[in-house]
């Protein structure tokens, strides 16, 4: 049946050169060492993880001064929304974290 | 700077502000519709002035928008006990706001650009206003002609991360007059005392009196306050142990303008009515005088001298006597005054007299028989509402037989009926005054008039009285009217005091606030009452104070 079905193909068309078959060659062995990671360098900014603090206080930055005032008007709350806060991690890598402008 | 920065959580998002907790306090603590129990924050302040939680003071910041919530949205803050409203209610005698006290000597105005500003003054809320001897080895005294008010005024409210609200943006130093001269009560150094409820002013009633200063209202905004010169701080029925002060001027306090423009004036509002008020009194005599005699030298034997009183009335009318001010819901000042008390008397007797004898050895009888009727009747007025007071009605007759000019028997007998504590009889012969008479219901202060050895005038007469104290409205049932908080007085039969003997004791007969009169019995015996000038709402309690926020 199969031999059949082979003819008929070959039948409709020129001749193809018969397949080959693919056997890959055996890969050189890897010589013993100890086991590592080997994560590529993050882009500047990018933290590599681990416990984050801030580096200082008086780097943080504000958005513009919002009000809120109470419902009966009594109370007019000021407020400046953080808008950046830098880190650092573990590493010492710095991290710099924006937060958008808050709608009331 | 940096360290006063607001904190605002990162991950928060600010949507509504304010004082969501709103009701009636009893006791200083607030029950929300899910029943928990607020006990609510009082700084110390309030608790301190012996729970003085009667006043409510509405404050209405212009351009402040209406509160509206979505339905769902209501009923989910209803549902945790949270109400939120667009005006604010300011608690008791230091005004206290969500737990924050403006002060006994401070109101918050609130400017037409929005912003609200703290306005103290210091001649509130002390006793440092004293009066001098007239003369040296007098008793009486009078009180200074004015005072020196210093105002100082700072942003209220703010919550800021700057340090730039904290001082007073501005002061004002103004002499005021009251309008007229103040006489203080009598200055005893000699072991008397005033009564505490005839004091005028405050003190122990000799030698230590004082004259406070107080607020008496303060309209929706702040821009009108009105001061009660000579008024206390009490906010119940109670009389004060230092007594009651009874105001004897109204100052009026105008503010406008925002920030360091801020400006602020002073005027009388008014003087006296506070007390003594306006009076008038008339007599009409159409015949004659009461049986008379006249007696001694100059008697001419044989020759009657004595006339019979055929008929005489008499009307006494002290109207509109000012007890306190306050505003109305249209922020329109209105008073709270006695109306007017009448005593129409109509007198009739008859008789006949007889004289003989010499000029220096004579002597005469006399025969009267005399009746007469007299009608007290009192109302109230706060604001436009008026309420009459239960009328009495005084029924006397009798006779009297004179032997001599000295030697006589009477009877007396009279029928009291329509006050406060009912009817009652008194009676009485030349054996046993009426005076004499003690016990409750029986009247102790049934004047005699009468001077018999003397002049025999038939005039026995059961004195109803225009009230003790400044504000008594009528004495015969120890009537008066008295301020309880800003927006609230109270018609209070001191049943200590009146002429009708009664247990001692007070028995509250109405209470007025802006929406009118509430009487009834069930009003006897409280002592606390509050009036919301949000809501208007009314409460009072015989135990509880109460207060709105």
């Amino acid at each position: 049946m199969a031999d059949d079905l082979r003819s008929a193909i070959r039948a409709l068309g020129p001749d193809a050169a018969p397949a080959r078959d693919f056997v890959p060659k055996p890969a050189s062995p890897i010589p013993d060492s100890a086991g590592k990671g080997a994560n590529a360098l993050p882009k500047s900014g990018q933290s590599a993880g681990g416990d984050m603090a801030e580096t200082r206080f008086a780097d943080r930055t504000y958005h513009p001064r919002q009000t809120l005032k109470s419902t009966d008007g009594i109370i007019t709350w000021l407020f400046d929304p953080i808008k950046s806060v830098q880190m650092a991690d573990g590493a010492g890598k710095s991290v710099i974290w924006t937060f958008a402008e808050p709608t009331l | 700077m940096d360290t006063k920065r607001t904190p605002l959580p990162l991950l928060s998002r600010p949507k509504r502000l304010g004082q969501p907790f709103h009701g009636l306090l009893r006791n200083g603590r607030l029950t929300l519709s899910t029943g928990r129990v607020i006990e609510w924050p009082s700084g110390g302040v309030v608790a301190e002035y012996g729970g003085r939680f009667g006043d409510c003071y509405k404050l209405q910041v212009p351009g402040v928008p209406p509160v509206n919530l979505a339905p769902t949205e209501l009923a989910s803050e209803a549902a945790v006990g949270r109400e939120w409203r667009n005006y604010a209610l300011l608690l008791g005698t230091a005004r206290n706001y969500a737990g924050i006290n403006v002060g006994i000597n401070a109101w918050l105005y609130a400017a037409a650009d929005g912003t609200v500003w703290r306005i103290e003054c210091d001649q509130l809320g002390v006793n440092t206003i004293r009066p001098t001897r007239r003369s040296a080895g007098s008793f009486d005294g009078v009180y200074p002609a004015g005072a020196t008010f210093t105002f100082k005024v700072r942003r209220f409210g703010v919550v800021s991360p700057d340090a730039d609200h904290d001082e007073p943006t501005n002061t004002h130093v103004i002499y005021q007059g009251w309008g007229g001269e103040i006489v203080s009560d009598p200055l005893y150094d000699n072991g008397q005392v005033i009564p505490l409820e005839n004091r005028i002013f405050p003190g122990d009633g000799g030698m230590t009196q004082w004259m406070p200063i107080n607020i008496e209202d303060i309209n929706s905004r702040g821009d009108q306050v009105i001061f009660g010169v000579n008024r206390s701080l009490e906010q119940s029925v109670s009389r004060p142990d230092s007594g009651r002060a009874i105001p004897r001027a109204w100052l009026r306090v105008d503010v406008a303008g925002s920030g360091a423009g801020i400006s602020i004036s002073m005027s009388v509002l008014q003087f006296g009515s506070g007390g003594t008020g306006d009076y008038s009194a008339s007599q009409t005599v159409t015949s004659g005088n009461v049986l008379q005699w006249v007696s001694g030298v100059g008697v001419v034997p044989g020759q009657g001298n004595a006339s019979v009183v055929s008929g005489r009335t008499s009307t006494t009318t002290r109207g509109n006597v000012v007890a306190g001010f306050f505003f109305d819901g249209n922020d329109t000042i209105q008073s709270v005054a006695i109306q007017s008390i009448e005593e129409s008397k109509q007198w009739s007797s008859s008789g006949s007299a007889e004289i003989w004898g010499t000029e220096t050895d004579w002597a005469g009888q006399a025969t009267a028989g005399f009746t007469f009727s007299n009608s007290h009747a009192a109302s109230v007025r706060i604001g436009p509402h008026g309420l009459s007071l239960p009328t009495v009605t005084v029924s006397a007759g009798g006779s009297v037989y004179y032997a001599t000019p000295s030697v006589n028997t009477w009877t007396f007998t009279a029928t009291v009926s329509g006050g406060v504590f009912g009817s009652c009889v008194i009676s009485a012969d030349e054996s046993k005054s009426p005076a004499e008479y003690a016990g409750w219901p029986v009247p102790t202060g049934v004047i005699v008039t009468s001077s018999i050895s003397t002049v025999a005038a038939t005039e026995w007469e059961v004195v109803i009285g225009l009230g003790a104290g400044p504000l008594g409205i009528r004495s015969w049932d120890g009537l008066s009217l008295q301020r309880i908080s800003n927006k609230v007085y109270a018609v209070v039969a001191d049943m200590g005091y009146g002429r009708q003997k009664q247990p001692t004791g007070f028995k509250v007969i109405a209470f007025g606030t802006p929406e009118g009169w509430v009487s009834s019995a069930a009003l006897a015996n409280t002592l606390y009452a509050s009036f919301n000038p949000g809501t208007g709402e009314f409460a009072y309690s015989a135990v509880e104070a109460l207060g709105w926020v």
